[in-house]
């Protein structure tokens, strides 16, 4: 019987995976490229270290040409792995982000101590809008760091096993180098023995050792990676010196209608509730940890130092972890009142609220997902036969690692604002340059930066709210290529 | 214990004297020898004027620095390099004596803390009369922890000779420590000091120069410029090493356990540290106290039983790399400080216009100004005016401002491009750029952009 069901359970645990695993490749392989800007950042980075063996510090195209700071295991471990093939660019941020489910089915079921419950939790966690939206069919650092992150709060709580204890070693060396959020685990682990004094328990040596290794070793690896940053620009580095009317957008605050969008009913109820199960009723030190996660994410968002999408993805995969508490709480609890459809209804009743709430916005979110680029991306390959290899191009900010990466050629800026020259001034003169009404003015500045082509997409034109540049027509300064798509400036 | 026996205490001075000379031979070779920050250049600047004017009786009374700027005027140029260097050997043997006093045990690992501390290094590297200051402070501390009260508090008294304000702040430290310790005579005479050293200080600013009041507003505190600030690794040239600060951290809470008076240590030092935010000449002063406690941070890691070797010697390692980042940091920027080659060279070109010439330029710059022969506008005690016209938009306002102050010259600097001007062509920059008849651009490299002001008069045709 025993057998039976450990059987039955791989069988779950397997299928579920399976079944998360091909749902994201499918949505991946429809197209032949990837569905953000930021993807082609990594994209660059990763060919540099496949073609020429070195890490891209001097990107010569973002920017015309500047330094470029980003913690170097994400582009290495592709690189090492994918050979630059396009196939296994896709294939492996989907593995990662799918081996996910197990990592927290293993965390929620020593939260809850119900396998079936962890197996919801883990399925919760997979399966919610604003992770598809940021890691599908996208070469996201969060698609390796995510898994990393939860695989080291699970070992420090079983460093007592030898195992557990490298694996932590081990996660701990490579969790800084993957990305900054790394400080994250830093704040975690404060509040957690804050959070453990407070509750009376206290921390084994070995734990307390462990921590005052790791933190240590992340704060150094940061200061390291972020040293010429941080004497640029203080502190403030955390905010990657993004432009203050783009950092209200990135850094915003959340209001519980955006939980409800980005993360789904279901993991918001019964995450809350599992919460207050773990840490008011049942005292373990495991939900203490992932309650000073949550404690963490939402200080950090409060005080918008964590970009608001990461930190609604990360409160996601926590209220996830937590939801495995209630299923077993609701599911004991009626198994109590000996009346036994109850349990099956409960079950049913369930899985429709997680169709209904979290697989169906999941699948919208993932079909929607891959309308972005594919529209633009003949568009760039116009751009690296027909243009020069010096150019300097400008499109809009979401393009312009696109033009970097697919068309080969400068760009004006980019979203990596981090050690950018001047990006304010740049923000500004972009937005001038396709706003204006006056030639001399789009002209000089076009001179300022040597600006040879302009891109002119249906994004920037929707953005600006424009039919086509103002002072295109009947000017001999003025090129028009691809119906108007581009502009080649020839004065 | 690590370093404690007495062979050590020359390699330890070797290599503070090692790690005091390479700033100074860094900015010897990358920066053609031009002195490290503009603390350097004003008291180049105070010891001419001492030299060649005098002052006055109420003048010499109230002037802070007297003996550091006495004692630069015997030989300028050879002693603003030197005589900080030597400070800051005499400082590091006086920590190592005072060490071996208090605990003998910390006394090579405190040492050699200190030593590889970015303000340590920062500090004995410019001409300021702190470092004088700081070393008769350390040794009024070390005869008063010899039991010989009287003469320490001379020393400190002396101390009040380079620095009033170092002197009122440590004889506020040492008024505690008396009456902590139940020197009732001694508590009574510095408390009496201290008020009529307080007062004095105030009717001086009421009456004597209200004009300091006009000067610029203290630096706004936020968080972020806070920890940009004290800490080193974060940008600030004074700030004390990250690692050293989590490693006193700890010191103090294992020293201070009972009790919970560990708080009581941490606000201390909270409140030091936030007077260090407008104050930058405590951080070196209070990475002495640093350096103490975290040597006693780092004890556990060379004596204490750990349960895992593997995380000890991982902690360890990272420690030391974390510890010595932040000393090789130090000499990797040292060699772009201001002032730069290129700054140096605007001054230079300013130099040989005429002297008392009144230049536009950031409070920052004031000192180089000065040493320069011009006079910062700034420091002309006009600052709203000053306000106005870096907003400026308009040249009728613009040049009736200019020429109410007599600012012949213009310097903008990177920094001040940046700040106020967003890099844009705005405000007083537009102007600047816009009316040729009125600005004429005398000067320009990477860093530093030089105008005159010189107005096209139109002729009156009946006068013709």
């Amino acid at each position: 019987m025993f057998k039976n069901r450990i059987k039955g359970l791989h069988f779950l645990l397997v299928f579920c995976f399976l079944f998360i695993f091909g749902f994201r490749l499918y949505f991946s392989f429809q197209t032949t490229h990837f569905n953000t800007d930021e993807a082609y950042f990594h994209l660059r980075h990763i060919t540099s270290l496949v073609d020429e063996q070195k890490l891209l510090s001097y990107d010569p195209l973002s920017y015309g040409g500047r330094y470029v700071l980003y913690p170097p295991f994400f582009h290495i471990f592709m690189a090492l792995f994918s050979f630059g093939s396009l196939f296994l660019l896709k294939f492996l941020p989907e593995l990662l982000i799918s081996l996910n489910f197990f990592v927290i089915y293993l965390i929620a079921k020593e939260i809850s101590g119900n396998s079936y419950g962890a197996v919801f939790s883990a399925l919760l966690a997979s399966f919610y809008p604003l992770l598809f939206s940021e890691t599908l069919n996208n070469l996201s650092v969060y698609t390796l760091f995510l898994p990393v992150l939860l695989l080291l709060f699970y070992s420090l709580l079983k460093l007592e096993e030898n195992f557990y204890l490298w694996i932590f070693v081990v996660l701990s060396f490579l969790l800084p180098f993957i990305h900054p959020s790394a400080l994250l685990f830093v704040f975690t682990v404060l509040i957690y023995f804050v959070l453990l004094a407070g509750g009376a328990l206290t921390p084994t040596k070995l734990k307390k050792e462990a921590v005052v290794f790791s933190l240590l070793f992340i704060i150094f690896i940061e200061l390291l990676i972020y040293k010429k940053a941080f004497f640029e620009y203080g502190v403030s580095v955390v905010w990657y010196n993004v432009p203050s009317n783009i950092i209200s957008d990135l850094f915003k605050t959340f209001s519980p209608l955006d939980l409800l969008i980005n993360l789904g009913i279901l993991p918001l109820i019964l995450g809350s509730f599992g919460i207050y199960l773990n840490f008011f009723r049942e005292k373990k030190k495991i939900a203490y940890m992932f309650a000073a996660f949550a404690i963490a994410i939402l200080l950090l968002l409060f005080f918008r130092l964590l970009t608001f999408s990461l930190g609604l993805m990360f409160l996601g995969i926590v209220l996830s972890i937590f939801s495995a508490s209630s299923f077993s709480f609701i599911y004991d609890y009626l198994g109590k009142l000996r009346i036994n459809f109850l349990r099956k209804l409960f079950f049913v009743f369930l899985i429709l609220i997680f169709i209904f709430s979290a697989f169906l916005p999941s699948y919208t979110s993932a079909t929607k997902s891959n309308v972005v680029v594919s529209s633009k991306i003949p568009e760039f390959n116009w751009l690296e036969k027909n243009t020069d290899a010096d150019d300097l191009v400008l499109g809009n900010l979401e393009e312009g690692n696109l033009i970097a990466t697919l068309g080969k050629r400068k760009n004006v800026f980019d979203s990596s604002f981090l050690l950018a020259p001047d990006p304010v001034s740049r923000i500004n003169d972009v937005d001038t340059i396709y706003t204006t009404v006056s030639e001399a003015v789009a002209l000089q500045l076009l001179k300022k930066y040597d600006i040879k082509v302009i891109y002119v997409s249906y994004d920037t034109l929707a953005r600006y709210n424009l039919t086509t540049l103002n002072y295109v027509t009947g000017s001999s300064c003025f090129i028009s290529f691809r119906e108007g798509k581009y502009y080649v400036v020839n004065c | 214990m690590l370093l404690t026996a007495r062979k050590y205490f020359f390699v330890l001075l070797f290599f503070c004297i090692l790690f005091l000379y390479l700033p100074l031979f860094i900015r010897e070779n990358y920066t053609s020898g031009l002195l490290l920050s503009s603390e350097s250049y004003k008291s180049l600047f105070l010891v001419e004027e001492l030299r060649n004017q005098g002052l006055s009786f109420n003048e010499l009374l109230l002037f802070d620095g007297l003996a550091w700027y006495t004692l630069l005027s015997f030989s300028p140029l050879f002693l603003v390099t030197y005589l900080p260097f030597l400070f800051g050997i005499l400082c590091f043997i006086l920590f190592y004596l005072l060490i071996d006093l208090l605990r003998p045990e910390l006394r090579g690992l405190a040492s050699s803390l200190l030593i590889i501390s970015p303000p340590f290094l920062y500090l004995f590297s410019i001409a300021s009369k702190y470092t004088g200051a700081l070393f008769f402070v350390l040794l009024g501390f070390y005869f008063i922890f010899k039991n010989k009260h009287s003469l320490g508090i001379f020393f400190i008294f002396i101390s009040g000779f380079f620095s009033l304000f170092s002197f009122f702040i440590v004889s506020l430290v040492l008024l505690i420590y008396f009456y902590k310790n139940k020197h009732l005579k001694f508590s009574l005479f510095l408390l009496l000091f201290i008020f009529f050293l307080f007062g004095s200080f105030l009717v001086y600013l009421l009456f004597l120069d209200s004009s300091l009041f006009n000067l610029r507003s203290p630096p706004l505190f936020s968080l972020v410029s806070f920890f940009s600030l004290i800490f080193f690794e974060f940008g600030g040239y004074y700030g004390l090493s990250f690692f050293m600060f989590l490693l006193c951290l700890a010191g103090i809470y294992l020293t201070h356990k009972e009790k919970y008076v560990y708080l009581l240590y941490f606000f201390v030092f909270a409140f030091f540290l936030f007077l260090g935010f407008y104050f930058h000449f405590l951080l070196p002063y209070l990475a002495f106290l640093f350096a103490y406690y975290a040597a006693l941070g780092l004890r556990p890691l060379f004596s204490g039983v750990w349960k895992s070797e593997l995380f000890k010697y991982l902690t360890t390692i990272t420690l030391i790399c974390g510890l010595l980042f932040s000393l090789i940091v130090f000499y990797k920027i040292v060699g772009n400080l201001e002032p730069t080659p290129s700054f140096f060279e605007s001054l230079t070109f300013l130099k040989n216009k005429p002297e008392h010439s009144v230049v536009f330029a950031d409070s920052r710059v004031s000192s180089y100004l000065k040493y320069s022969g011009k006079i910062g506008f700034i420091n002309t005690l006009s600052f709203p005016d000053w306000e106005i016209l870096l907003e400026a938009t308009n040249i009728t306002l613009a040049t009736s401002l200019i020429e109410k102050n007599n600012i012949t010259y213009f310097l903008i600097d990177k920094n001040l491009k940046e700040r106020s001007f967003h890099n844009k062509d705005e405000k007083l920059f537009f102007l600047l750029h816009h009316s040729p008849d009125k600005f004429v651009r005398i000067f320009n490299n990477s860093v530093v952009d030089l105008w005159e002001y010189k107005p096209l008069r139109e002729e009156n045709p009946l006068t013709k």
